[in-house]
């Protein structure tokens, strides 16, 4: 079900990210992250909060 | 962790799939184990589930495209422990069974350990990437 959301949301154009990397620091990544659809900017500080951004814009997308 | 008592700071994580990263978490601190699907879906259910335990504590909060995300839980000094070490010694993976000892939680990411099913640590990490790679060089060692 979970893909199905997913591939649909893909196939619709949404959910399209430019992902830039800035700096490596603490063994993980520093940068920004743009949601292209909400045209939506927000910097991360690790590999962690960039795939926990992902996933909050995801889930928004999922829930409607 | 052969007869030693599982921390509340520790996972056990069981792969029955490694090549499509799927298998469940659980620890003596996680009232339910927790299946995941893929790595995005372990790396967050991971961090939820520490959340809820309460320790270790994150260190930043962590930034969402969402308004009012995550409910943060205050630090929990001695978190309830739901299941025995016993209880979670029994789990096992199909593809590999590994303990992770999260030590920390600094700069929006994590630190810590990887230990073996006989409690021999196999790997310390600074980060989820450091966490990953880890894992990989490990599922790559089994007979």
């Amino acid at each position: 079900m979970e893909k199905e959301l997913l591939s649909d949301a893909l196939a619709d154009n949404k959910n399209k990210f430019i992902i830039q990397i800035i700096s490596r620091e603490n063994n993980t990544w520093q940068g920004t992250v743009e949601w292209i659809e909400k045209r939506k900017r927000m910097p991360f500080r690790s590999a962690l909060e960039l795939i926990c951004l992902l996933e909050s814009a995801l889930d928004g997308q999922m829930a409607g | 962790m052969n007869n030693k008592e599982f921390p509340a700071n520790s996972i056990r994580i069981c792969f029955d799939d490694i090549k499509a990263v799927e298998g469940s978490i659980s620890g003596v601190s996680m009232e339910t184990s927790v299946d995941f699907r893929g790595k995005r879906d372990l790396i967050v259910k991971i961090d939820q589930a520490f959340d809820t335990i309460g320790q270790p504590q994150p260190h930043q909060v962590i930034r969402s495209f969402q308004k009012q995300d995550k409910n943060y839980k205050s630090y929990i000094g001695d978190p309830e422990r739901y299941h025995t070490s016993d209880d979670i010694r029994q789990k096992k993976g199909e593809a590999l069974t590994v303990d992770m000892i999260m030590t920390s939680r600094h700069h929006t990411e994590w630190q810590g350990f990887i230990v073996d099913e006989k409690g021999e640590e196999l790997a310390r990490f600074e980060s989820s990437l450091d966490f990953f790679d880890w894992l990989v060089t490990i599922a790559g060692r089994r007979p």
